[in-house]
C-alpha cells in the first residue's frame, strides 16, 4: 500500500509543481525555504519572540529540576538559585514514602489504555463523519463537539452514582472506562476536521483498485491521518495524565492513586503538617518527565508522520 | 492571479468522484457500526449525566439528601448573583481576549519557528507548559510574579523600581489571563502547525515565482489552505476555554481555598458551589444550573462560529 | 438540522433513563456485612504525616488487643470529597476523620451521621472513665448538632492565636497585650523601629477573615458575627460595636502595619517570611509551629497570645479535629470501639509527642511551643473561629463577606462603605436564596 500512496504521490508532484515538489522524502525535515533577498524586519522581531518564549519555558523547566534536589528553605530563600547541597533524597523520598512509585504504574497503565482505547473507538467514527455524506453527519459531529464544553464538575456526581450501580467504583479500570468515554468527543471532533481536510484523490484511487471501504480506511486512511492521529493520541494522554478531579471522587484506595492525586496530596498536606517543596518538586518531576520524553519522542514522529504519512 | 488558479485546482477534488459509486456505498455501509461505539461512549458518559445535570438544575440538593423541585429558582437566583456575572464576564474575557491572544501568536510563531533548523525542538519547548499540570504551573507563577519574586527582584537590581503587586486583587485576573495564554499557546502551535505542514511546499514556490510577500503568502496560501485545521482549533478553544480549571483554581493557595470570587470563571463557580473551598458549600442544583446557562451560551457560541468559520472544504 | 438536533435529544435522553435504570436493576444486591470484625477507615491524613504514624501505631495495638481488623486509606484531605460521592450509593467507611466544620457540613445537615452519645458513654479502655469524662463537655459547641445531638468525637484541638518569636521580643513575651490599644501601641511601636507588625498570607481569604471575624466576635460576644450574618434584613451592621471592630481593623491596613506584599504573595511565602523574622505577628492556629517551623532561624521561640480585646469578650477562638461515623456505616460498633480506644491517655498522647499538636484531654502534657495557647484552652471560654461562619455560611462567607473583607484590610474601601456594601449584598443574598 505505501507503494501505492508512493507512486500516487510522484504523479501529483510531477504533474503540478514539478520537479521541485519532490522533496527528499524521508529527510524528515522541512526544507529551508529560499529568501527573496530582502530582510524583512517582521521576521526578526518574530524571531526574538520564539527565542525569548523558548528561553522563558527552558528556565521554568530548570526551575522545576533544581528545586526538586533543593532542601524547602533554600527554595524559598533563593528560588532562582542553584542549589547549595543536593538533596537526592527528596526523589527518593518522593518515590518511595510517598507512594509515586505505585501511582506511577497506575497512571502509565491508565493513560496509555485510556488513549489508546479512545482513538480505537473514535478514529472509525471521524472516518464516517468526515466522509461519508450521510444527512446525520453534520449534526453528529456538532453533537460530539458540544460534549466537550461540559464540565465534570457537574456530570461527576450522576457519573459516580451510575458507576457505583455497577460496581465500578475505586477501580482503575472504571476510571479506564471514564477516561476513554469522556475523551471521546474531544477525539472525534479534532479527527473529524483533521480527515476532513485529507487529499480525496488517494482514497478514489484505493477504490478504482477495488479496495472495500474498510481496507480503504485501514490502509489508506490511518497511515494517511497518522499524524493527526499521534496528535491526538499524546494529548489525550497527557489529560488523562494529569486528571485530578475524577480521581479524587472515584478512588478512594491509595495503592490505586495516579501521580496528579499523588502529587495533590503533597501539596494539601501543607497545610497542618508544614511544605515540602523540596519534595513536591521531585514529585512534580517525577509527573512530567515520562510525558515530556513521550513528547519529544513521538513529537519527531508527527513531522515524519506529515512528511511521509501524507507524502506531500 | 496566479495564486487563484492554484488554489481554483485544489478546491473541489471530491466532486469528481460523482454519483454514488460502489466504494462510496460500502463506506455508507460502515457510517453505523462505525459512529454507533463512539456515540454509545458519548451519550452515556457524557451526555446522560448531563441531562441528569439539567434534572438537577431544578432542584435544591446538597447531593445526598432527596431532591427538592423548586423549578427555575436556580435560574433566576444565578441572573441576580453578582458572583455570577463575574464568572461569566470572565468566562468570556478569557475566551476572545486570551483566544486573540492565543491564535495571534500561535500563528506568528507557526510561521517562525517552521523554518527554524531547531524546529522540533523548539516545538517541544514550546509546548512544555501545557504537559505540566496546571496546578504546578501555577504555583511557579506564584514564585515569578509574587511581592518578591523574580521579576519585582530583576526589576529593582535594574531600576530600583518599587515592588509591583502583580497578584493583588486589582492585578491577579490579568496576570491569569497572560498565564492563560502562555500555557495554552504551545497546543496551538502544535495544531495549526500540524495543519500549515501539510500545505504542499509547490504552493508557497509558486507563489514565491509571483513575486508575493510574505503577508501574501500568509492570507492567500497558508490561511485558505490550513482553514480547515484553524477552525477546528478555534472551536476547541472556545469549548476548551469554557472549562479552564486548575490554573485559576491553585491562586486559591494551597490550603483548599478558593481564589477570590472576583477571578472566577465559570468552571470555579460550579466547582465553589459544589465541592470547593475550604468548608465546601455543597449547592449541586444552583452548581448544575450555572453550567448548564453557561453550556447553553457557549452552544450557541459555537454554532455560531462554526456558521462564521465555514468555507467549502479544501483538498489537496 | 435544528430538527435533528432536537432528535438526537431526545434519543438521548431516552437511551440514559434506559441506563439508569439497568443500572439501578442489576446494582444494590450487595448488603451489609453485619459481623463487626473489620471496618474501614478513610483517613484526612497521609501516610507519612505523624498523625498518620500515631493512629497507625494505635490501628496496631487495636488489631491485636481486639482482633477487629482496619482497613485503613491514608487519603489525604480529600477524603470528605470522597465520602460525599460514596454517600450517593457506593461503599461508605465506617470511620472519618477532618475539621469539625468539614464534617458537619458534608453529613450533618442531610442526616447522613450516627448520633455518638453511646460512645461518649463508653469506657476507655484501660482507664477508669468514660469518653465524655475524658474530654469534658467543653468542646460540645463543636461536636454537637443544634438537637444537641453528638456527632464528632474530638481527638485534636486547635487554638487561634497570635503568635511571635519570643526570642526576638523578649518585652511582649514579658507582658503580652491584652487589649486593642495595648495591641495597637504594640504595632506602632514595631513600625517606628522599621520592623512590619503583621504578617498575613492575604491569598488565602480564611486566613483574613480571621482578623476581622475575631475582631467582630470581641465587640459582640461569641455568635454576634454569626448572628449578623444570618439576619436576612443585615440590620444589624450599622451599629457602634461593629463599628469599632471593624475601624480596629481598617487602622491596620491605614497605619501600615501588614508586612509589605501581603495583598499580593502566594501561601506559604508571607508565614515563611515571619518565621525568618521579616514580621512581628502571625495570626494563626495551633498548627504554626508545624507548618512554618522548617524556615524558621534556630532560636526562634515559638510563642503567643490571645487575640486582644476590643470589649468584655476574651474567649479563645478554636477548632476541633475529630472522628465521625457516616449513618451508612456497616460497622459502626467496631468504629466507636476504636475512637474510644484511640482516647486512651497514652496513645493520645502521641498526638502531642510525635505530632506537636494538642489533644481535647486536659491531662495530657502539651508541645512546649504549644503552651501558650493550651493556657488559654484551659482558662478561658470557647468561641468557634470565624464564630462558625464558614462552616454554617459558607456560600455566602466566600462570595460575599471575604472579597469584601479583603478589600477592607488591604484599604480599598473605608469602613462606611464596607458597611453600605455588605449591608446591601447580603440583603440580595439572602433574598434570592428565597
Amino acid at each position: 500500500m505505501s507503494s501505492e500512496a508512493g507512486t500516487l504521490t510522484t504523479e501529483r508532484g510531477a504533474g503540478r509543481g514539478g520537479p521541485r515538489s519532490g522533496r527528499g522524502a524521508g529527510t524528515g525535515q522541512v526544507p529551508r525555504r529560499r529568501r527573496t533577498g530582502r530582510p524583512e524586519p517582521g521576521r526578526v522581531v518574530g524571531r526574538v519572540l520564539v527565542w525569548s518564549f523558548v528561553a522563558f519555558n527552558v528556565l521554568i523547566f530548570l526551575f522545576l529540576i533544581t528545586s526538586s534536589v533543593k532542601s524547602t528553605p533554600d527554595i524559598f530563600d533563593a528560588p532562582w538559585g542553584l542549589p547549595t547541597s543536593l538533596h537526592l533524597e527528596n526523589w527518593s523520598n518522593a518515590w518511595n514514602e510517598s507512594g509515586f512509585a505505585r501511582a506511577t504504574v497506575n497512571t502509565v497503565a491508565l493513560a496509555v489504555a485510556g488513549s489508546v482505547s479512545t482513538l480505537v473507538v473514535s478514529a472509525p467514527a471521524a472516518y464516517v463523519l468526515s466522509r461519508v455524506r450521510h444527512r446525520s453527519a453534520g449534526p453528529l459531529s456538532l453533537f460530539f463537539a458540544l460534549g466537550l464544553g461540559i464540565p465534570a464538575q457537574v456530570t461527576v456526581i450522576p457519573l459516580f452514582e451510575m458507576m457505583s450501580n455497577v460496581g465500578l467504583v475505586n477501580s482503575l479500570f472504571g476510571l479506564y472506562v471514564l477516561y476513554t468515554a469522556t475523551h471521546v468527543p474531544f477525539t472525534v471532533f479534532l479527527l473529524t476536521g483533521f480527515m476532513r481536510s485529507l487529499p480525496g484523490e488517494i482514497e478514489e484511487a484505493a477504490a478504482i483498485d477495488g479496495a472495500s471501504a474498510l481496507r480503504s480506511f485501514a490502509q489508506v486512511m490511518l497511515p494517511l491521518a497518522r499524524s493527526g492521529l499521534v496528535t491526538v493520541l499524546i494529548l489525550n494522554a497527557i489529560s488523562m495524565w494529569n486528571e485530578t478531579l475524577l480521581g479524587i471522587v472515584f478512588l478512594q484506595s491509595v495503592d490505586k492513586y495516579t501521580l496528579s492525586l499523588a502529587v495533590l496530596n503533597f501539596l494539601s498536606s501543607m497545610q497542618f503538617s508544614g511544605a515540602d517543596y523540596g519534595g513536591l518538586f521531585a514529585g512534580v518531576c517525577i509527573l512530567v518527565l515520562p510525558m515530556l520524553l513521550l513528547y519529544v519522542w513521538l513529537g519527531r514522529r508527527i513531522v515524519e508522520g506529515i512528511t511521509l504519512g501524507a507524502g506531500k | 492571479m496566479a495564486l487563484a488558479a492554484l488554489s481554483g485546482t485544489a478546491t473541489r477534488r471530491r466532486d469528481h468522484a460523482g454519483g454514488m459509486s460502489a466504494f462510496e456505498r460500502s463506506r455508507r455501509r460502515l457510517y453505523l457500526p462505525f459512529v454507533v461505539p463512539a456515540l454509545l461512549l458519548h451519550l452515556v458518559f457524557v451526555i446522560g449525566p448531563t441531562a441528569a445535570a439539567l434534572w438537577i438544575s431544578f432542584h435544591r440538593w446538597d447531593g445526598v439528601s432527596p431532591m427538592e423541585w423548586t423549578g427555575l429558582d436556580n435560574y433566576t437566583a444565578l441572573l441576580e448573583d453578582s458572583t455570577f456575572r463575574t464568572a461569566l464576564v470572565n468566562t468570556l474575557v478569557i475566551l476572545v481576549v486570551a483566544g486573540l491572544a492565543i491564535f495571534v501568536i500561535s500563528f506568528v510563531l507557526t510561521m517562525i519557528v517552521r523554518e527554524l533548523r531547531w524546529k522540533s525542538f523548539v516545538r517541544s519547548v514550546l509546548f512544555f507548559p501545557h504537559i505540566v499540570s496546571a496546578i504546578v504551573l501555577s504555583i511557579v507563577w506564584g514564585f515569578i510574579f509574587q511581592h518578591n519574586g523574580v521579576v519585582n527582584t530583576i526589576l529593582d537590581r535594574l531600576f530600583g523600581a518599587e515592588p509591583i503587586p502583580w497578584l493583588n486583587a486589582d492585578n491577579l485576573f490579568v496576570m491569569i489571563l497572560i498565564g492563560t495564554v502562555w500555557l495554552s499557546t504551545g497546543l496551538y502551535v502544535t495544531i495549526i502547525m500540524a495543519g500549515v505542514d501539510r500545505i504542499p511546499q509547490y504552493f508557497y514556490d509558486d507563489a514565491q515565482l509571483a513575486g508575493a510577500s510574505a503577508f501574501q503568502r500568509l492570507r492567500h496560501v497558508t490561511l485558505p489552505l490550513s482553514w480547515d485545521v484553524i477552525s477546528v482549533a478555534a472551536i476547541f478553544w472556545t469549548i476548551s476555554s469554557l472549562k479552564i480549571f486548575e490554573f485559576i483554581y491553585a491562586f486559591g493557595g494551597t490550603t483548599n481555598d478558593l481564589p477570590p470570587p472576583g477571578v472566577w470563571n465559570s468552571a470555579l463557580f460550579v466547582y465553589g458551589e459544589s465541592f470547593g473551598g475550604r468548608s465546601p458549600s455543597y449547592l449541586f442544583g444552583y452548581a448544575s444550573a450555572s453550567a448548564i446557562l453557561m453550556l447553553g451560551l457557549f452552544a450557541f457560541l459555537v454554532v455560531g462560529l462554526r456558521r462564521l468559520m465555514r468555507r467549502d472544504p479544501i483538498e489537496f | 438540522m435544528r430538527y435533528r438536533l432536537r432528535r438526537e435529544g431526545r434519543v438521548a435522553l431516552a437511551f440514559t433513563l434506559m441506563m439508569v435504570t439497568a443500572a439501578a436493576a442489576c446494582g444494590s444486591e450487595d448488603s451489609a456485612s453485619g459481623s463487626s470484625d473489620e471496618l474501614t477507615y478513610w483517613s484526612m491524613w497521609q501516610e507519612k504525616e505523624p498523625q498518620a504514624q500515631v493512629l497507625a501505631e494505635a490501628i496496631e495495638a487495636f488489631e491485636a488487643d481486639t482482633g477487629i481488623t482496619v482497613n485503613v486509606e491514608w487519603q489525604g484531605r480529600d477524603n470528605i470529597t470522597k465520602l460525599l460521592a460514596a454517600l450517593r450509593g457506593g461503599d461508605v467507611p465506617d470511620l472519618i476523620d477532618q475539621q469539625y466544620f468539614t464534617i458537619s457540613n458534608a453529613i450533618v445537615g442531610n442526616e447522613q451521621f450516627t448520633p455518638l452519645g453511646d460512645v461518649y458513654d463508653m469506657e476507655i479502655p484501660e482507664e477508669d472513665l468514660t469518653v465524655a469524662e475524658a474530654i469534658t463537655d467543653k468542646y460540645d459547641m463543636f461536636t454537637t448538632t443544634d438537637d444537641g445531638e453528638h456527632f464528632l468525637v474530638p481527638y485534636e484541638v486547635i487554638g487561634y492565636t497570635i503568635w511571635y518569636d519570643a526570642a526576638a521580643l523578649p518585652a511582649v513575651a514579658a507582658s503580652p497585650p491584652a487589649t486593642w490599644d495595648d495591641f495597637a501601641a504594640l504595632l506602632a511601636e514595631a513600625k517606628s523601629a522599621g520592623r512590619s507588625g503583621i504578617a498575613l498570607d492575604g491569598d488565602i481569604a480564611g486566613y483574613a477573615e480571621y482578623w476581622t471575624a475575631t475582631a467582630l466576635v470581641r465587640a459582640l460576644g461569641p455568635g454576634g458575627y454569626n448572628e449578623l450574618v444570618s439576619d436576612e434584613e443585615a440590620a444589624g451592621w450599622d451599629t457602634p460595636q461593629v463599628r469599632d471592630a471593624l475601624s480596629a481593623i481598617e487602622e491596620l491596613a491605614g497605619g501600615g502595619y501588614f508586612i509589605p506584599g501581603y495583598d499580593s504573595s502566594k501561601f506559604p511565602a508571607i508565614q515563611t517570611q515571619w518565621a525568618q523574622g521579616d514580621a512581628d505577628f502571625l495570626y494563626m492556629g495551633s498548627w504554626a509551629p508545624t507548618e512554618t517551623g522548617e524556615f524558621a532561624a534556630p532560636e526562634f521561640e515559638y510563642r503567643s497570645f490571645n487575640f486582644p480585646t476590643l470589649g468584655t469578650d476574651d474567649s479563645l477562638p478554636a477548632s476541633v479535629i475529630g472522628f465521625a461515623i457516616p449513618e451508612p456505616a456497616d460497622n459502626a460498633d467496631a468504629a466507636s470501639e476504636f475512637i474510644a480506644y484511640f482516647l486512651n491517655k497514652d496513645r493520645l498522647s502521641l498526638i502531642s509527642t510525635e505530632a506537636a499538636n494538642l489533644t481535647p484531654r486536659a491531662d495530657v502534657e502539651v508541645p512546649p511551643q504549644l503552651a501558650d495557647v493550651n493556657e488559654l484552652l484551659q482558662s478561658k471560654s470557647l468561641s468557634k473561629i470565624t464564630d462558625g461562619v464558614l462552616g454554617d455560611h459558607s456560600d455566602f462567607d466566600t462570595k460575599i463577606f471575604q472579597p469584601l473583607n479583603l478589600e477592607l484590610m488591604t484599604g480599598k474601601i473605608s469602613v462606611d462603605e464596607f458597611i453600605e456594601r455588605i449591608a446591601s449584598e447580603q440583603r440580595d443574598y439572602w433574598e434570592s436564596q428565597g
